[in-house]
């Protein structure tokens, strides 16, 4: 019943993240006519789409949802107090915090789903389309990209005790990562920018002048990006393993 | 004494924001050399020194930092003791529950200010290192603007806290009501309003900031300084309201 | 200000949504005693508490402590400034240390006693540098107390003080408690140890499901609280009721009866019946205590049952 504890731990934050993600795209949809009216250059539906959606707010929210997902965890319990009863369950540690991190990124999954629900049903309510295959293909970068943000801040809420100390480092190490990919020798590789893998800018995946998928993804960076979040949750148990608590 | 209640709560963060925001001011300056060329690749607007400070500091990154600064600076108060079980202990003590809302927001203005002035001394020190030129003066324009901005959202998330009884639900109601309000203002219909305190903070209001050279113009935001900080201030207002008559 | 009466309340009621935790509660706690304050678990002690130091608003009725409207907010806070509490939980700020708690607390009351608190920190053996979340429960416990105690409040507020203490902090606690009335303090203090309340309080009020159902001196339930066993020859006829008759068992040929007054003319109604054995005993508050709450949670178990094979 591990799960469920992690559960009841999540899932005020899951459902409120899936309504504010529901809610944002349906909003974006509703009012397609009116922006794209207003905006500064002609765009097509399925550009105003790419660029409202998984360009900037839907993202930001995506990305925000996943570090606030990653954090909370043992160390936070210890604060609460309620570390001791847990700790005195007969389970290890390990399967406590692999637990957690297991169901905090179905819920971090849960979230990146949302579009392929909302965005097609909003968009034949208003007489558009859009193709439920772009909707999936951005999940699956969601899923791989958000990994990372959880994952960055799943170690550090496992390492940090402090109100909300692991999601006020979160986004200034994740931003720095993004300058540093400024660096000459850096930017050439341009699979490690997660922030463009997100939506797809400046990648041979993505048709800049269609806003859509065309290729197909890059499954091995993806699956990269996957491996390298359990890298950071496997290094949070093992901290909490070693951890006097 | 509560400020000192408050400060203890809070200091970490505050002290943790108000590094993240120097260290990142002298990122962009110290750095300047190696990161204008790809800034500057990627962005047409940015030309010259100003606006790359601008891009990156005053309209951009560390900007956003202290948004989400103050996002987190505005969580804790009363639902933060009832979780951490220090709830009796606190309402036992001889003060109004609107002394201690008064305290915390007290602090939180205080520090908001702090960080609001971090980014104007920083970058025009570390230009002078870097043998770059950023006029003292232009940047100073920014603290009130960056205060303004910051005592609003601090208020956000305030509000937040003072209503939602998990912390993390409370940053993520905050953070989304705020993303909303950011989307909602880009409205057409709201757009001729200037309510966006993201441009804001970033002096791009039509009438005060030039768009094309990121200079100042003739005119101050006085009354968006103003305005900002109303709201900041009646939300709060409405966060002790709600406090005295909540059942903790 | 001297008042005869330093908590008084009339009707007080407290709802949690549609759950009432305290029921229409008529409370007088008398000025310079030592007042227990008993129930069961969720009996309503800490709402009521709570209510006193204006921390949760009753939904009816009034009260003072002090002379002060407990539901006024202005009036509450001169309540929290003139008398002490220890909550039941003891949650004290984690991230201060001893010494740092301690001038926080200091800083709020004019009425401090720097050498009580030098005594009891050397009496309790609280280390000043180390910080709160490191201190063990008793500990914790101990350093409420000091907050509570290195003042002369007219009225000291304890919730269960004593609940993770050893046996010797027990002791002198109880001997700080004895000694505050001659100091001008009284004190009101909730607890399961009905050993100690007995040691050291002058008058008992216990409440049961948010209404009072005991309100008297200990003096009081010791001259005229008795266990009266009447024995029959045959089995037990019925008796009438009579004033001061507070619980009936009756068990074959045994009846036994808990009589809160009248015990002389309760024996002799047994007498009168047939009663071949007649004694009369004294009574612990303990067994005052079960048997007056006893009787309800039976009922309540019995009702829970029922609903829930209801539900089946």
């Amino acid at each position: 019943m591990l799960w469920y504890k992690s559960l009841r731990e999540i899932r005020t934050v899951t459902l409120v993240g899936i309504a504010a993600m529901a809610a944002m795209c349906a909003l974006v949809v509703l009012n397609q006519q009116t922006m794209r009216a207003h905006a500064d250059a002609p765009m097509t539906y399925v550009a105003y789409i790419w660029k409202s959606v998984y360009n900037s707010i839907g993202r930001d929210i995506f990305i925000i949802l996943s570090i606030i997902l990653g954090s909370g965890g043992l160390l936070q319990e210890r604060a609460h107090g309620t570390a001791g009863f847990t700790l005195a369950l007969p389970v290890s540690r390990r399967s406590i915090v692999f637990t957690r991190a297991v169901i905090g990124y179905l819920g971090v999954l849960a979230i990146a789903a949302v579009p392929i629900v909302v965005v097609p049903l909003a968009s034949g309510y208003v007489g558009e389309q859009y193709p439920i295959a772009q909707n999936t293909g951005f999940f699956f970068l969601w899923a791989a990209c958000g990994a990372v943000f959880y994952g960055v801040t799943f170690l550090l809420a496992h390492r940090l005790e402090g109100d909300y100390i692991s999601v006020l480092l979160a986004i200034p190490l994740l931003m720095l990562y993004g300058v540093l990919l400024n660096l000459p020798w850096l930017s050439r590789l341009r699979m490690l920018n997660i922030f463009h893998v997100i939506n797809g800018e400046d990648m041979p995946f993505f048709n800049e002048a269609r806003h859509l998928l065309i290729a197909p993804l890059p499954w091995l960076s993806l699956a990269i990006m996957v491996a390298v979040s359990a890298v950071f949750i496997t290094f949070a148990a093992r901290r909490i393993q070693s951890l006097d608590l | 004494m509560l400020w000192y209640k408050a400060w203890r709560e809070s200091y970490l963060r505050f002290l943790l924001s108000a590094a993240i925001i120097v260290t990142m001011c002298l990122v962009y300056t110290l750095f300047y050399a190696r990161l204008y060329p790809g800034i500057a690749r990627e962005h047409a607007s940015v030309h010259n020194y100003i606006q790359y400070i601008h891009w990156t500091v005053f309209g951009g990154g560390a900007r956003g930092l202290l948004q989400l600064s103050c996002l987190l600076l505005g969580l804790g108060g009363l639902q933060r003791d009832r979780r951490q079980n220090t709830l009796g202990f606190t309402l036992a003590l001889p003060v109004s529950r609107i002394s201690l809302v008064a305290s915390r927001a007290a602090l939180g203005f205080v520090q908001v200010l702090a960080l609001s002035a971090i980014p104007s001394l920083v970058v025009t020190a570390a230009s002078h290192l870097a043998g770059e030129q950023l006029p003292l003066d232009y940047a100073l324009r920014f603290i009130p603007l960056w205060a303004a901005g910051g005592i609003f959202t601090f208020a956000v998330s305030f509000l937040a806290s003072v209503l939602l009884s998990s912390e993390y639900v409370s940053l993520a109601v905050a953070y989304l009501v705020y993303m909303f309000y950011l989307a909602a203002v880009r409205h057409p219909s709201l757009g001729r309003y200037h309510l966006h305190v993201a441009d804001f903070m970033s002096g791009v209001f039509p009438s005060y900031l030039d768009r094309s050279t990121m200079l100042w113009t003739g005119n101050y935001a006085l009354a968006p300084i103003v305005g900002f900080f109303a709201v900041g201030l009646l939300l709060i207002a409405m966060g002790g309201l709600i406090t005295r008559r909540q059942d903790l | 200000m001297i008042h005869e009466r330093i908590i008084h309340t009339r009707e007080l009621t407290k709802d949690y949504g549609s759950f009432r935790a305290v029921d229409r509660l008529n409370l007088s706690v008398r000025t310079e005693r030592i007042t227990g304050f008993l129930g069961r678990n969720g009996a309503g002690k800490s709402s009521t508490i709570k209510m006193l130091l204006g921390m949760i608003r009753p939904t009816s009725g009034t009260g003072t402590v002090l002379g002060y409207r407990i539901d006024d907010p202005r009036q509450s806070i001169e309540i929290r400034r003139r008398i002490a509490y220890v909550g039941e939980d003891k949650g004290l700020y984690g991230y201060m240390t001893v010494a740092e708690l301690i001038r926080f607390t200091r800083s709020f009351y004019s009425d401090w006693q720097p050498e009580i608190e030098r005594q009891l920190l050397a009496e309790y053996r609280l280390p000043s540098r180390r910080k709160v979340k490191a201190l063990s429960k008793g500990m914790c416990t101990k350093l409420a107390l000091l907050l509570a105690l290195s003042r002369r409040p007219a009225l000291l507020i304890l919730d269960e003080p004593t609940e993770g203490l050893d046996p010797v902090s027990i002791e002198e606690l109880l001997q700080t408690l004895v000694a505050a009335p001659a100091n001008g303090t009284s004190v009101f203090f909730s607890s399961h140890q009905l050993s100690e309340v007995e040691r050291i309080a002058d008058d008992i009020l216990m409440i049961d499901r948010g209404s009072a159902v005991l309100d008297m001196s200990l003096e009081q339930i010791r001259e005229n609280y008795r266990r009266i066993s009447l024995g029959f020859s045959t089995a037990a006829p019925r008796l009438e009721p009579l004033p001061g008759i507070e619980k009936v068992r009756c068990d074959g040929r045994q009846i036994v009866i808990l009589a809160s007054t009248n015990a002389d003319a309760i024996a002799q109604l047994g007498r009168d019946r047939g009663a071949v054995d007649i004694n009369v005993s004294p009574v612990s508050l303990r067994e005052i205590f079960l048997e007056t709450v006893q009787e309800r949670n039976r009922l309540d178990q019995q009702r829970h049952l029922e609903h829930d094979d209801a539900l089946v």
